[in-house]
């Protein structure tokens, strides 16, 4: 991925940056340390994010076609669509890994179009990927402590001389990450390299990974696929308890057992288009989305 | 991190090790194996900031040399036309080297894989041509001679002329100490941890909020200074530096260093370092063997030992109190 080639655009962000949040709830709350989701729920009013006819093309390929969808904030949405119908572009449009060819995304009603991967992760975004990537060669510690100290705001200088400020943060990181360990049933493997872990574990790992900066929106790519039913069981149960304490997830998913379960809402695309969206009840019904599936 | 060292045994260790160093130029009593000594130190330097780049980043720079001399001679042109004392000319070397680095990382950075392995070899052998054909500044293939030997001086603490071997062994010994102490702190912190996440998964850091551009330029100006702070420090040695001081036989050198000690290990680098300045140097006593008994030790190393020296020596070396394992390490990579 050449980030250095993105347009260096500067548009003016969201004033929803960890620096900025942090210090908002530290103002209503007096709280300290890492942020839980519980701490924000109800909080926050308007749209958290939303595509205006985001447009991705492939040479001659549309891959994504004006697609427009809005998440609201603590909802459960997934989106579904045959293979190649554009779910993961879409998702790479959103999150910077990719440069849309037109329309708008917005975050909190900021437009984030131009922002780089890495700029969009710190406004409280965190993504998985279809091919569930972690550093083999970390421990499984440090592959969750990887997920969080970008947002913690120590620079590179406190690094270097280890000051008391980068000491808390470090602690509360690793605090964090035990709790999340705990949560998705790693913690007896806390110093194994996590190369040593099986597919299941992987996904497990990604997944918390993801939740260590405590993001506000979640996007996850088929978190359920390749692994074993009490896995996928799992992974359910996981979703839905973060999304009870105010977490907002979008997840790609091609396991409809898993979709009608826990979804309130599925947005369906096929071949880059947005064809249906509604409640579980609603798409199982949809003709457009039958014959997507399976053919006229 | 299997077992917690004892932090006594380690500074003990350390203490040691320093202790050792210091006496080295002592016991040997020859000036010419204290050069090697010196070479040695100097290449250490080079392989740990050399490092940084390959090894943490994972970004295969070839431009090592042209920093190495940038900075020798920005400091033996301050030190030369502008009569610079040492310390000024030293630090001006590293920043010089630094400043290029910032510079050309602009362009080497929308280059991916080999073509950025090409890029910087194309600067490295851009800059050996500078150095041979601008000779108003660096003399040219005649060279730049009558560098200064160092005086270092702070004011009221330390008024020191460097003129033996030995001397010049203690700066060196100094200097590297500083580069070591540098180095461990970057790549054990979480500018570190940064680094690793671009190697192994670049894609993965970004979503975790790792600005990659940011955390490669950093360390290879961080390479950079320190490469054109060993080349100061070499200018003021062997005073008189010349274009061939560019060549890419260092690249060689060091790429050798790295990939047979033990690339991202800092203990693999400095062992590497060694074994593989000092070895050839000390086998001159077998004059016509030399370059074999070299070349079939290199053979060795590679075939038998695949990660490198420190690889081998952690695996058998595991229980021993100083032997910390780092879970980065590939010999925990089973798969």
């Amino acid at each position: 991925m050449r980030t250095s080639a993105r347009p260096r655009k500067r548009v003016p962000r969201p004033q929803t940056s960890p620096q900025f949040k942090e210090a908002r709830l530290r103002e209503t709350t007096g709280k300290q340390g890492l942020i839980k989701p519980t701490d924000w729920k109800g909080r926050v009013g308007m749209t958290l994010l939303e595509t205006r006819g985001l447009t991705k093309k492939f040479f001659g390929l549309t891959a994504v076609d004006s697609v427009d969808i809005n998440i609201e904030p603590g909802e459960l949405v997934s989106l579904i669509g045959p293979n190649g119908s554009g779910k993961t572009t879409l998702f790479n449009c959103m999150t910077g890994f990719l440069d849309a060819d037109g329309g708008k995304v917005y975050y909190r009603g900021g437009d984030i179009s131009d922002l780089p991967a890495h700029e969009i992760a710190l406004l409280g975004i965190s993504r998985t990927f279809q091919q569930a990537r972690i550093y083999r060669r970390l421990s499984v510690l440090e592959n969750l402590l990887m997920g969080v100290q970008e947002h913690q705001g120590d620079s590179i200088l406190d690094r270097i001389l280890r000051t008391k400020k980068l000491n808390r943060l470090e602690k509360e990181a690793i605090e964090r990450a035990e709790e999340l360990m705990g949560f998705v049933g790693l913690t007896h493997l806390r110093d194994q390299p996590a190369g040593n872990l099986s597919y299941g574990q992987y996904k497990l790992l990604v997944f918390a990974a993801a939740l260590m900066p405590d993001p506000d929106l979640l996007l996850l790519d088929e978190p359920a696929a390749a692994i074993n039913p009490t896995m996928i069981n799992k992974m359910k149960d996981h979703m839905v308890e973060l999304n009870k304490t105010g977490m907002t997830i979008l997840f790609i998913e091609h396991n409809m057992e898993v979709v009608m379960d826990i979804c309130e809402r599925i947005i369906v695309l096929d071949a880059g288009r947005k064809i249906a969206e509604g409640a579980p009840e609603a798409i199982r019904n949809d003709e457009r989305v039958v014959e997507a599936y399976f053919g006229r | 991190m299997s077992k917690e060292k004892s932090p006594y045994v380690y500074a003990a260790l350390s203490l040691a090790l320093l202790i050792a160093l210091i006496a080295l130029p002592l016991v040997l009593k020859s000036g010419y194996l204290v050069h090697i000594l010196i070479a040695t130190g100097m290449y250490t330097a080079l392989a740990l900031s050399y490092d940084l780049i390959v090894g943490h980043v994972g970004l295969l720079s070839l431009a090592h040399p042209a920093f190495f001399g940038v900075g020798a001679y920005a400091a033996a042109i301050a030190a030369t036309r502008l009569g610079t004392p040492f310390l000024a000319a030293f630090v001006f070397g590293g920043i010089v080297a630094a400043g290029l680095a910032l510079l050309v990382s602009f362009p080497f950075f929308r280059l991916a894989g080999a073509s950025f392995a090409i890029g910087t070899l194309g600067f490295a052998l851009i800059m050996q041509l500078v150095a041979n054909n601008s000779i108003p500044l660096t003399g040219g293939p005649l060279c730049l001679m009558g560098v200064p030997r160092p005086r270092l001086t702070i004011p009221p603490l330390l008024d020191w002329q460097v003129s033996s071997t030995t001397e010049y062994y203690y700066l060196m010994l100094a200097l590297l100490l500083v580069v070591v102490a540098l180095c461990s702190r970057l790549t054990t912190s979480r500018v570190g941890r940064a680094f690793i996440s671009i190697r192994e998964e670049e894609t993965l850091a970004m979503a975790s909020g790792v600005n990659p551009l940011k955390y490669k330029t950093f360390a290879f100006v961080i390479g950079a200074l320190i490469a054109g702070s060993v080349g100061a420090y070499y200018a003021h040695y062997s005073t008189v530096v010349c274009p061939s001081d560019l060549s890419n036989y260092m690249t060689t050198v060091l790429v050798i260093i790295l990939f047979l000690g033990g690339v991202g290990r800092m203990r693999g680098v400095i062992l590497g370092s060694i074994i593989f300045t000092f070895v050839p140097e000390f086998l001159r006593i077998a004059a016509t063997w030399r370059m074999v008994i070299y070349g079939v030790l290199l053979l060795v190393t590679i075939v038998r030992m695949p990660e490198g020296l420190d690889g081998m020596l952690t695996k058998t070396l595991r229980r021993f109190p100083f032997s910390g394992t780092s879970a980065r390490g590939p010999e925990n990579d089973q798969r």
